[in-house]
Parts: structure tokens; sequence; C-alpha cells
């Protein structure tokens, strides 16, 4: 830092909000209009609304012998209550960072705003003994604010100061959350030396405002004279965000901001460069002690199971003796990582662990068995997509083995006690992944290949002339299917049986339940059911339904408005073959037609086939999908395609007596 | 090959051939032992011993086997800690019978996390959840609560459902001036009592318990199942003593803690009293009052003072306008005590499904404040923590138990009201114009009271359009409308509800020139009842209620109708179904009415057989369907 030019050993204040906030009124000005409001604009409905998000970030003299500068953060929310169950809005807590005093909260002022008996605005300010700390766990803790006179129509409004000691880490800006925002502006003042690279999620229009300006900063060892950058990020009228079936993850739709250091500039042309490219995320990662290093060497004690492993010739034999073992003897803690912080030494010896100690360890056992393995890291599906052209670490939430033999790819977890090795996990199939492997590292998109979420079902049932059904029927689940069955499964055999095979048809009572091969993750989940179903009647006709344990019970696309894209994970592939007799005497008087049904873009078929003969029916339903992602913009198409083929699904086949002449 | 084959087969097939420690292998435990357990209690050793008042230790060391999956939660060990209760000495092993692997837990390991749903911190929780990579496991725990400042005494839970014990013993010692007091809840179990020098031991043990299912819909477990309860005689926390022999000594030592918290200033006095001067019934006082702290405060979970019991004082609460349900419940009574009107301050345990408390054993299980405020005829009971509650109404959630009510005297425990059918109404008409090709428009008007508003409160008023669908028809059951319009008093907040549903298909379906409709367009009861085989719990429903209903169908010109369902007229010994179906010639309409009530929340176990097929009968008649035609 020696070459930064220290002008004065005097001190200087300098002036941070250089720009005025002009949008926007001040702390504790409030707008009459908004106290009156009863309803957001444009997110009619909500609960409570975001007037004012405002941030600010700047740099300030360090710590002595701690940290040469320190960034500052401002922080300005005012909401406004507009629903009973937005009152929760005014019980505001802040967590922060505390782990050896990282972040501190030194100034925090907050009021409530309300409109009294003669039309006044009337201000209650938050006494300290409203404002209470709670420590949550070693590293965090949380300010929490409980808002005075608080009640539907209230608008409340809070500003704090946060130090943080830090100067390579800058706070990431979230312009849109649960509730709808009126305005969100964030200000950062980044002193020239810094060079911070952005990860934008932005769709709407967003105003940018950007200016340098000669800079004074006060420091340990005097004022620094430098050049900063001051931009502003602003946004207006954002909606609420909402969870929606099949949405992949909610924070692929929230507007935000994400920003990592990339460069100090030191003077004088020493530049010390931070991860701007994946290649240097690469050798940084190669090099970490939680992660690079823990490839490096054999965890003790695992010697005997390598050597047993080099017996078997067959490379994915030898792959898939190597995954069954880890993924039999550690157990693992639910924690998705990517780096192995207690190490896969402890971690074998412990035999748990998180998903970096399990997978780096499964990556680790695998090379020394001489099959060429390698990590790849993910955004899980619930974790949000990944931004290829945006080196940063954190867009990843876990760690998976890559693995290639005999020409073909595989990507394993061991932390998952279901999944068959050549199924791609369901939480990373089509999605990208990025390969460490030193310099041929490289993005690569994990497809589901030929396997499906497949479910195949065989129904028989006899019907009897007191209206009785009794049958059986086979349950074939495949690929995804079988593993989300069989998730469920170990978790509950009861609540198993109820969720696929009964609670969809209260009439049906099994009388006979067995599932096969729960254990034997090569082989599909067989489900065999012996049933017995009342039939329904009215007068003299009988009914019953086609679709039985097909696992399409309920449409779940049945909301108007939708923000985000439908996200499967994966094909789907669905069969139901029945064969029914009805008891002599009776005919079939109404039944549902033979047809084919084809979403406009023809990328779901549904067919029916029916056949009728004398007191034998013979049905074929199939559903298949050649698409597993389909985008906002086709949701009204795809809404009317679900409409249609739930209503398809559900009509009834009906028998009556035969009329004696 | 040969071997690789034996590896994948071992490797997936729970093999039991690993040693566990001790006594404790698997192969030990019996097949009755087994049935129905999803975990065994092998040992249980659990020690209590009181020092003084308000000085004890609880020595605690278990040995548990989980058999399978369903009984993971006995892999979650948690413990809380606060001024009073901390945290000793605490050692987990696990032994995996599989593979072998043992695991070593102490102190250090457990996670530690602060507590208190609300704002402040009540106190900590520590955690850890036992890795394990497959089943059986054994887990042996072994720790010590140090307890300083005693209320409550660790009751002696037997059982827990789906677990079954090999050997469980439960040893209290106490010093003989002190001694304690117990009850057996749901077991005849008895003590062996003896006495050594200063100190007096009563030990309960147990062998060879069977696992007990668990059964839907019951009382809460801790209510349900085998237990002992025990109780101090003297106690003391912070420093205040007390004494639970009585519920009237009790109850003096809850009101000595909240004695000066009733503390508004002369200022706010006038102005309650200013508010009701023209009011001349006291009930309208009440009332007034009541909707003045439901319009104006708010509930919020802050739990300080001693163990959560002391209130914030009236004068906090009025400058704040918010409250947990002590320092609300203590407002209220502040505000009523202004304008000259005597309340008192009830404890309860709530939850729709509690038992009441004993009368006959005076014992600190409440969790819940609320008001009662005395009248010549019926006593007027106050929910204070609620914005939307109906003036004097509780709910499910503190009716049909004993409220320890806090008067000068001391405790006093009286009833709470019990739930009345008449009190949750939910009444709907429809008129249905049917269109030839299925389609229609549904004029429809519900009106509700009771839960049932609640219910409304909560996902109709004020609530998004997609919201409202969602529930109108996940909830309500409705067909799915194409469109609506949803209409109330939204100023109040008040049903009716009234809906305009344009809807694409009435029919359930179609089958040639026919189609099959459902009696309403809605599902008046969709709730399957649990299997009643051999039940051995009460069941509890959440509500006693009455459901009305009349639809009237509009056929289309040209159809006519060929078949309705035959009338019905059901009842049971808790409640009443009648449904009846006409065809107005004339106008077209088909009418179909129908009257659902149950009276009681509570069904004994004996009469649940009686009231699942009462209910089955319901569900059944939407399946039948009425058949119309074109002519």
């Amino acid at each position: 830092m020696k070459t930064i030019l220290i002008t004065s050993a005097f001190l200087f204040f300098c002036i941070l909000s250089l720009f005025a906030q002009k949008d926007i009124p001040g702390f504790g000005k409030i707008d009459k209009a908004d106290l009156e409001m009863k309803d957001c604009d444009f997110d009619k409905g909500a609960t409570a609304l975001v007037l004012i998000d405002w941030g600010n970030l700047y740099y300030d003299r360090g710590i002595p012998n701690v940290s040469f500068l320190n960034t500052i953060y401002e922080k300005r929310l005012r909401v406004k209550i507009l629903k009973e169950s937005g009152l929760a809005y005014a019980n505001v807590t802040i967590p922060y960072y505390d782990n050896n005093n990282e972040e501190k909260i030194v100034k925090i002022d907050a009021s409530t705003y309300n409109l009294d008996e003669n039309g006044k605005v009337k201000t209650t300010d938050v006494t300290k003994s409203s404002i209470y700390t709670k420590r949550i766990n070693k590293f965090y803790s949380e300010m929490i604010i409980a808002f005075p006179e608080v009640k539907v129509g209230s608008v409340i409004e809070y500003k704090y100061k946060m130090e943080r000691r830090t100067d390579q880490d800058l706070k990431n800006w979230n312009f849109q959350g649960r509730i709808p925002v009126r305005y969100s502006e964030y200000q950062i003042n980044i002193p020239m030396f810094y060079k911070f690279s952005v990860n934008p999620n932005i769709v709407d229009e967003i105003e940018v405002k950007e200016k340098i300006i000669d800079d004074l900063i006060s420091t340990n060892d005097g004022v620094l004279n430098t050049e900063t950058l001051k931009k502003h990020f602003i946004m207006r009228n954002l909606v609420g965000l909402k969870e929606e079936p099949f949405m992949g993850s909610v924070k692929d739709y929230q507007q935000r901001l994400e920003f990592q250091l990339s460069k100090i500039d030191y003077g004088g042309g020493k530049i010390l460069d931070l991860r701007t490219k994946w290649s240097d995320v690469v050798s940084n990662l190669m090099t970490n002690n939680y992660f690079g290093k823990q490839l490096e060497w054999e965890p003790n004690g695992t010697g005997a199971v390598i050597d047993e492993a080099k017996q078997l010739p067959d490379m994915e034999n030898r792959m898939k003796f190597i995954y069954n073992y880890v993924r039999n003897n550690m157990s693992w803690d639910g924690e998705e990582t990517i780096y192995s912080y207690a190490g896969t030494n402890a971690a074998f010896e412990k035999k748990t662990g998180n998903t970096g100690d399990i997978n780096l360890l499964l990556t680790c056992l695998l090379n020394k068995a001489a099959v060429t393995a390698v990590p790849i890291l993910f955004s899980t599906r619930d974790n949000g997509l990944v931004k290829k052209d945006f080196p940063f670490m954190d867009q990843f939430n876990m760690v998976m083995v890559y693995v290639k033999v005999n020409n073909q790819y595989f990507v394993l977890d061991a932390t998952d006690k279901i999944n068959y090795y050549k199924l791609t996990p369901e939480k990373v199939v089509n999605t990208n992944g990025f390969i460490v492997d030193g310099e041929k590292s490289r993005w690569t998109e994990i497809l589901s290949g030929k396997y499906k979420y497949k479910v195949m079902a065989a129904v028989q049932g006899d019907i009897n002339e007191a209206g009785i059904m009794t049958g059986n029927c086979l349950v074939n689940c495949y690929d995804y299917a079988r593993v989300q069955r069989c998730e469920s499964f170990y978790k509950s055999k009861d609540k198993f049986r109820d969720e696929y095979f009964t609670s969809a048809n209260t009439a049906i009572k099994i009388e006979d339940f067995t599932v096969n091969n729960a254990d034997i993750d090569s082989l599909p989940l067989e489900q065999k059911v012996k049933f017995s179903a009342a039939l329904n009647s009215s007068g003299d006709y009988r009914y019953f339904t086609l679709n039985l344990f097909s696992d399409l019970d309920n449409n779940p696309f049945v909301a108007d408005d939708r923000i985000s894209d439908v996200d499967f994970g994966f094909l789907q592939d669905y069969t139901i073959f029945g064969n029914y007799t009805i008891p002599v005497g009776y005919v079939f008087d109404g039944l549902p037609e033979s047809m084919t049904m084809v979403m406009p873009d023809n990328t779901i078929i549904f067919t029916r086939t029916i056949m009728a003969e004398a007191n034998l029916l013979n049905v074929r339903i199939s559903l298949e999908f050649k698409r597993s992602f389909y985008s906002i913009t086709a949701y009204p198409e795809f809404k009317e395609f679900y409409k249609k083929l739930f209503a398809r699904l559900n009509e009834q086949v009906v028998i009556k007596k035969k009329a004696t002449p | 090959m040969i071997k690789f084959i034996c590896t994948l087969v071992s490797v997936f097939i729970l093999s039991t051939g690993f040693a566990q420690p001790g006594n404790f292998s698997i192969a030990a435990i019996t097949d009755s032992m087994k049935k129905n357990a999803n975990s065994v209690l092998r040992e249980e050793r659990l020690e209590f011993e009181v020092r003084s008042v308000d000085k004890a230790y609880y020595n605690i060391h278990k040995v548990i086997t989980i058999l399978n999956e369903a009984g993971k939660s006995e892999l979650f060990f948690y413990e809380f800690s606060d001024k009073f209760r901390s945290l000793e000495d605490v050692s987990i092993e696990s032994f995996d019978s599989h593979n072998g692997t043992r695991r070593k837990f102490t102190k250090s390991d457990l996670t530690k996390q602060s507590t208190g749903e609300g704002l402040v911190p009540d106190g900590n929780i520590y955690y850890l959840d036992i890795p394990v990579t497959g089943y059986p496991v054994t887990i042996i725990t072994d720790y010590t609560i140090k307890m300083n400042g005693l209320l409550n005494y660790p009751d002696y839970q037997l059982q827990v459902p789906e677990q079954s014990v090999e050997n469980s013993v439960f040893i209290a010692k106490v010093p003989v001036e002190l001694d304690m007091r117990y009850k057996s809840k749901n077991t005849l179990l008895a003590p062996v009592i003896s006495e050594a020098g200063k100190y007096k031991t009563y030990t309960w043990s147990v062998k060879n318990l069977t696992a007990m299912e668990n059964e839907e819909g019951s009382v809460s477990v801790e209510s349900r199942f085998p237990k002992i309860l025990i109780s101090p005689v003297k106690f003391e926390l912070d420093g205040y003593q007390g004494d639970m022999s009585s519920w009237q000594s009790f109850g003096k030592w809850y009101g000595a803690l909240a004695k000066d918290a009733i503390n508004l200033s002369e200022e706010r006095k006038i102005f309650f009293n200013e508010m009701v001067k023209n009011i001349p019934d006291d009930k309208e006082k009440i009332k007034a009052l009541y909707s003045y702290l439901q319009n104006n405060f708010r509930y919020v979970s802050i739990q300080l003072g001693i163990g959560g019991f002391k209130p914030f004082s009236a004068d906090f609460v009025d400058k704040k306008k918010y409250g947990d349900c002590k320092a609300l419940s203590n407002y209220m009574q502040a505000s009523l005590q202004a304008i000259g009107l005597k309340s008192y301050q009830a404890l309860i345990n709530a939850s729709y499904n509690k038992e009441p408390v004993d009368p006959d054993f005076p014992h600190n299980s409440f969790n819940h404040v609320i008001i009662c405020v005395p009248m010549d005829k019926d006593s007027v009971w106050l929910e204070c923590t609620s914005t939307t509650n109906e003036f004097g109404k509780l709910g499910t959630f503190t009716e049909n138990r004993n409220a320890l009510l806090i008067t000068e005297e001391g405790g006093k425990l009286v009833a709470t009201p019990v739930s009345k059918a008449a009190e949750n109404r939910f009444g709907c008409s429809s008129i249905i114009n049917l269109n030839e090709d299925g389609s229609g428009t549904a004029t429809v008007q519900i009106t509700a009271t009771g839960e049932y508003k609640q219910d409304f409160l909560n996902y109709i008023f004020d609530q998004k359009k997609d919201a409202q669908k969602k529930y109108l028809v996940n909830d309500i059951g409705f067909l799915q409308p194409d469109d609506f319009v949803i209409d109330y008093d939204k100023e109040n907040k008040q049903a009716p509800v009234k809906l305009q549903l344009e809807i694409e298909k009435i029919p359930d379906f179609s089958a040639g020139n026919k189609q099959f409709l459902n009696p309403r367009i809605y599902k008046i009861w969709s709730q399957g009842l649990p299997k009643a085989e051999n039940r051995t719990q009460d069941f509890y429903f959440h509500r006693p209620f009455i459901k009305t209903d009349t639809t009237i169908y509009k056929l289309p010109e040209g159809f006519g109708v060929e078949t309705l369902p035959g009338a019905k007229d059901l009842k049971f010994e808790f409640g009443a179904f009648k449904c009846t179906y006409t065809f107005d010639e004339k106008q077209k309409s088909i009418i179909t009415t129908v009257r659902l009530e149950l009276t009681a929340i509570k069904i004994p176990a004996a009469k649940f057989l009686v009231a699942k097929k009462f209910f089955n009968h319901v569900l059944g008649e939407y399946t039948e369907k009425i058949v119309i035609k074109k002519l």
C-alpha cells in the first residue's frame, strides 16, 4: 500500500453522501398518501409493501493491526403494512456475522408512523428497550426491533450502520423479496484500486448511474487520497416473489446483484489479480486446503478397500464397488457443501461428513484405485441456476464426482443412499456442472440420457353383482420415479402406501401390499397390491375411474398467474394398462372415448385406447413428455393442456344392468 | 467375480453380524418387543435428585436400538438450557449394527442455538443429529441436567408411541423435609418408597412393555401414554418461593409475580372511562375494551422475566402496543380494572387436543394465559392474543379445559366453556345455471361463524385472488372455476362471502347423452377418518359444527332427470346428517339440501367405529351422482 499517496496526517472526515437522495424522502419524512394507501397498485392484495429500500456501501478506516480498511454498510428500509398478516413485517430481525466482531451494528434508529384522529402523521420512535440482540449461534447474532404502535395501515422505518472488518467482501443486494418493493436503491463507493465484478440477476428495467470522484479516506496511517467509483443501482415497482410448483429455485427469479472482488491495484503496475477467470478459480481450488489438498493423500485405513477394488478388472465395476463402499460406510450430515472442512481423513475416521467430505473422499479413493475421477461443482436445482460467464465460486453449493470410464461418463454423489450409479442425481440432472480438472477444467451439461421418471401400472379388476371391484395391481417405478418413491418408502411404509395407493381414492381398501427391490438400486421398484373397492352408484348406474394407482391425482397447475418457468427436471412417462370384467347381465352404458391429445408443440402426448367386448374392458392410457422444461411464455397453453388432461383422466366408466324385456 | 457379487449383496442387505455394545445385541430383542416398534428402549435409568428447594440434578442414561428409518426421531438428541437449567457431562455413542461403525460425541459436538420462536431468546437448545449409515443402530446416551431454580419436577414418561421398553427405572430422591407429590396417569404402576437419613427415595421400574401404536387424531402424547406426574410441594424459582400442594397456593405464587404489572397511568384510566361512559351494560363495556385491544395491539412473542412467567407491565404494553399472552392479558385486566370491572387472569394448557388438567393434582403444565370476567350469569372469557376472535368466544384452542384463575385468594380451578356446534356454522346456498355442453355459472353465498369465520379470515379475506382460489378449490373442495368474482364486506371483513363462478365443466363426467352431476359443486365433508379397528384412544375433531347447504341446478333446455339419489337421514350419538334431492318440473330445477352436524369434539375410542361409519356415509353421499339426460 506504500505507493498510495497519503496526503496528510490530519484527520479528515470525508463526505460520503455526495449525491443527495433526490428521488426519495429522508428518514422520518412521511408522505401522507402512503399512510392512507390501502393496496399496492402494482401487486394487488400484497400483505405489505416496501416503500423504500436503500443501501450504501463505502470504505473507511480499519482497525489498527487488524484491517487496513473496513467497509461500512448503511441500510434504510421503509415498509407499509397493508394486511393483518403483514404485521409480521413489524418484527424485524437483522442477522449479522459477529464471529470475532467481523460485523457490528453501531447505529440504529427506527420509527412507526400512523395517522392520528385528525389525519396528522404521528411518529412513534422505537426506544432502546424495544431493540434486542439475540445470539443465534457461534457465528451469527441478530438485532431485533419490535416496532410499537403498529396496526394495519402503519408505516415502519428503520436505518442502521454496520461496520464490517473486511475490505474484500461487498454486501450483495436483493432488489426483490417476498413482498413487493416500490423503490430500491443500492449505492457503492469503491476506491479505484479495488476492482469488483458484478453478477447481476436482473430482468426488469434498472437505472445505473456512475461517476468517479476524488475521495479522501482516513486510515490508520493518515488520509488516503484516491479516486472512488460511485455507482447507483435503482429499480422500481417489483412484485413479491412466491413459491410455485416445479419452479426450480425461487432464487432464479429474485432480481439481485452479487459482487466479488477481482483485483487490487497497488499502483506502479503492481496488480493483484483475484479470481477473474475460471482458470483462476480452479487453481485457487486446487491449492485450497479444504479441497485440492484433500485429493492428494490416501485417507488412513482405506488401503484394503483400494486393493480389493483393484482386483476388479472392469473399470465400471471397480467404480461401482468404491461408490457403494463409500455410500454404505459414510453417513451424510445433511450439509450440502463444496469443501471438506473436517478433512477426508477425519471424516473417514468418524464415518460421517458433509458433501465435500464424502465426495472428495470418493474422488480420492477412485483415483487411488486407478479410476480417473475429478470433482464436479454444481448449483442444485433448489439453489438456482449458474451463470457460466461469472466465475464466482459462491454460485455453487455442492460437489459431486465426475468419472469417465469405457467412454461413458457418470456423475456420482455418495451421500445419496438410493440412487443407482448410472442415474445422474435428481438434484442436478439437466443442469450445468463445472468439472475441476486442472487445465482441462470446463463446463459440461449433465443430461438425463435415457433415464426418465417412469411409472407403469397394470390393473386387473373384477366387478361382482354387488358392485364390488376386487383386483390386483402391479406398479413398477423406474429411474427417477424409483428414487422418489424409495425416499418416501424409507421414511414410512404406511405413509408410502397412503400417499401412492389410497389417498386419491378413499373407497379403495388395500388387502395385501408388498414392495420389492427397494434395496436393489438397479431394479425398478415393484409394488404389488391386492385391493377391493365399492363402486359408486346412482340409481341403476354404477361407475368407476380408470385412473387408478397412476400417481396422477391432482393437477398442480391451477394458478391463473405464474411468474416462473415449469421445470420438471427430467422427462416423464406414465402408462396404465387396465383389464376389467363386469358381471354378466350388465352392459357398458358410457365409455370414455379412445383418443389422443397433444400439446400444441407436440411435446406432451396423452393417448387412451379403450376396447370393450361383452363384459370385458381393455384400457391403455399413456402420458409421455418429450420435454422437461416449459418456459413461462408457454404457460397459458400448458395450463390449458393440463386442465383438459385431468378432465380426461377423471372420466368414468358407467355400467348398467341390462334391461329385461 | 464371486467375491465382487458377495460384496454387493452384503452392502445392500442389512446384516446383523456386528457386535453391539454390552448386552445389547440385536438378536436379543424378542419378536414381541419388535411388534409395532420402530425403536426399542433397551435400558433406561433416570435419577432425579433434589438437593434443596431450588437445586436439583437429573441424570439420564438411555440405551435405544432404532430398528428402522421410521424410528429416526430417536437419532435427534436435543436438550434445552436456560438460566435455571444447564446441561452437563454429555456422552453419546452410536453403534451401527450393519458395518460395526462406532461414533462418540460429547457436549462440544452439539450445536448450540438460541430458542424462542419469538423475538427474544428464552435460552438455548443443544442438539445433534446422530449420523448413521443404516439400521438397526444402538445409541447410548448419558447426561446430567443441573437445575438451579425449580418449578417443575421432571415427569416420568414410561413410554412413547411405537417404542417398546425392555427396562426402565425412574428414581426420585428428595430431602425428607421437602418431599414431593406424584400421580399415575394411564398406568397403575406404584413406586417403591424408602427413607434413609435425610432423603426419601421413590423408585418406579418397568420391564418388557410392548410398543403401542400411534393413533392419528388422538389427544396429545403426553396426556395419552402411561406417565407419572411428579410435582414439588415447596419450590423456588429466581428467588420467588411457592407451594404447589394446592391450586390455591400455586395461584398465589403466580399472582405475586404479576402484582406490580397493573400500572396504567391516570390519564389512560380516564381514557378508558371516557370510552365506556355512554355504555350502560357491563358486557357491552367489556366488548368495547376488547375491541380496542384487538384493533390496536398485536401479539409478539417476547418471553422475558423469570422463566417466561412474569408479564410486561400494562404501562409498557400501553406504550408499545404489543405483548405476549401474559402481557396482553394483563393489559386487558388493567383496562377492565380502570373502569371498575373485576377480572382474572387464567392459566391454561392450550391446543385443541389437550386434556383438561387434573383438578386433584396441582401441577404446572400451562402454556397460555387468557382472561375471565366473572358476571352474574356466565363469565365472559377473552382470548387477548387474537385480533380476530369474536368477542367472548374462545375457540377449541382453550375450550373444554380447566383454567387456573388467579384471584386475590390464590388459584381457583374452573372449567372453560364447552365447545358448541351452534357456534361454528357454515351455510352455503348456490344457484347453478347449466348449459348443454356442461359449462355453467354458479352464484354462491356462504355464511360462516366461529372457527369457519376464522378460516375465512385466514384464507379468504384480504388474500390475493390466487390464494382465495386455492382455498376454495383445495380446502373447501369447489370445482375448479375458470374465472370467478368474490365479494364480501371488505371494510369489516365479514361473511357472507358471495361468489360468482364460471365453470367450464360442471358435471363430474358425461356418458353418451347423460351427464352425471355431483350433489353440489363443493364437498361438504372431505376428511377420511383414520382406521377404526382396535382403536384404543379417543379421537379429537378440531371443532364441533353445523354445516348446511342448498343447491339449485337449473337444467338446460331440453334436459330432464334420469336419476336422483335417495334422501338420507342418519344419526349417531354425536351427530346427524340429512340430505334431500327433488326435481321441480316447472322450474326445470334440481334442488338438493344437506345438513351435517357434529355435536362433540371428542369421540370416545369405543364409539369411534360408529363415527367413522357415519362419516363414510357422508363421504359416500358425494359420490352418488344426479343423472340428467338430453330428452
